[in-house]
């Protein structure tokens, strides 16, 4: 017998009446005002990469794994702290946003014991395969990337 | 210059990963390329990095904190083992 699995939408569902209309990947979707664009993509299916959201807590858009891009605004926001807007035109998968989010979970792993495989904290070894991925990735483990130096023990 | 530059933004940054982990990486590779080891690669690197920073920092301070190193690699070149620029007639 497994356990129960919910879909955790990445963050809390807003109570407003009023419904916004936006296109993420090129598919509508209407969502009540004040819901995040983590939330509305989750709604049609789509999993936008985080490690710090979840719909039980506040988004505080700290990983910076769920970044997207928004038509008509600079830079790459992330998906957890800005709420759908009328008529935003937003895309979760590009090679631009998969190049950023390795880069930013390089930095991650480059700051972190290689001790997966033993940590608790890792019962469904995902993170396993993400930090292999990140050390012997397409580039391999970079000159730089993987440090003795700590960033906290400075 | 720059690798001196660095260490303000870790002890502001110590919170936020894209600034405190990318500036003590940044850092690290400056110092690799400075003592002109693998140059090309690092710089290569390099610029991977002042990229995720740029764009995938939570602060404003993580997002401008690579403009210097971009700048620097763009206009001085030669102090990263290229060619100098041309100097402006005068």
């Amino acid at each position: 017998m497994g356990f129960i699995t919910e879909t955790d939408f990445g963050t809390k569902a807003s109570t407003s009446a009023k419904q916004v209309n936006l296109t993420i990947d090129g598919q509508a979707v209407s969502v009540p005002e004040g819901t995040s664009l983590m939330r509305a993509a989750a709604e049609l299916g789509t999993q936008t990469p985080r490690l710090c959201a979840t719909d039980t807590l506040e988004s505080f858009g700290s990983c910076r794994l769920c970044l997207v891009e928004i038509d008509g605004r600079p830079g790459t926001p992330a998906a957890c702290t800005t709420p759908a807007a009328q008529g935003m035109v937003v895309r979760t998968q590009t090679p631009r946003l998969a190049k950023l989010r390795r880069g930013v979970m390089e930095l991650y792993i480059s700051d972190h014991p290689l001790d997966c495989l033993n940590c608790a904290a890792n019962s469904g070894r995902r993170l396993t395969i993400r930090a292999t991925r990140a050390h012997n990735g397409p580039q391999g483990a970079r000159d730089g990337a993987r440090s003795a130096g700590s960033v906290k023990s400075g | 210059m720059l690798i001196e530059a660095d260490p303000y933004c870790l002890i502001e940054g110590m919170a936020i990963a894209g600034l405190a982990v990318g500036a003590t990486r940044g850092a690290e590779v400056l110092a690799h390329i400075a003592a002109g080891q693998n140059v090309a690669a690092n710089t290569a690197l390099l610029l991977d990095l002042c990229e995720t920073m740029k764009f995938g920092s939570l602060c404003a301070l993580g997002g401008f904190t690579p403009h210097p190193v971009t700048s620097a690699l763009r206009l001085f070149p030669e102090d990263f083992g290229g060619t100098p620029l041309v100097a402006a007639a005068e």
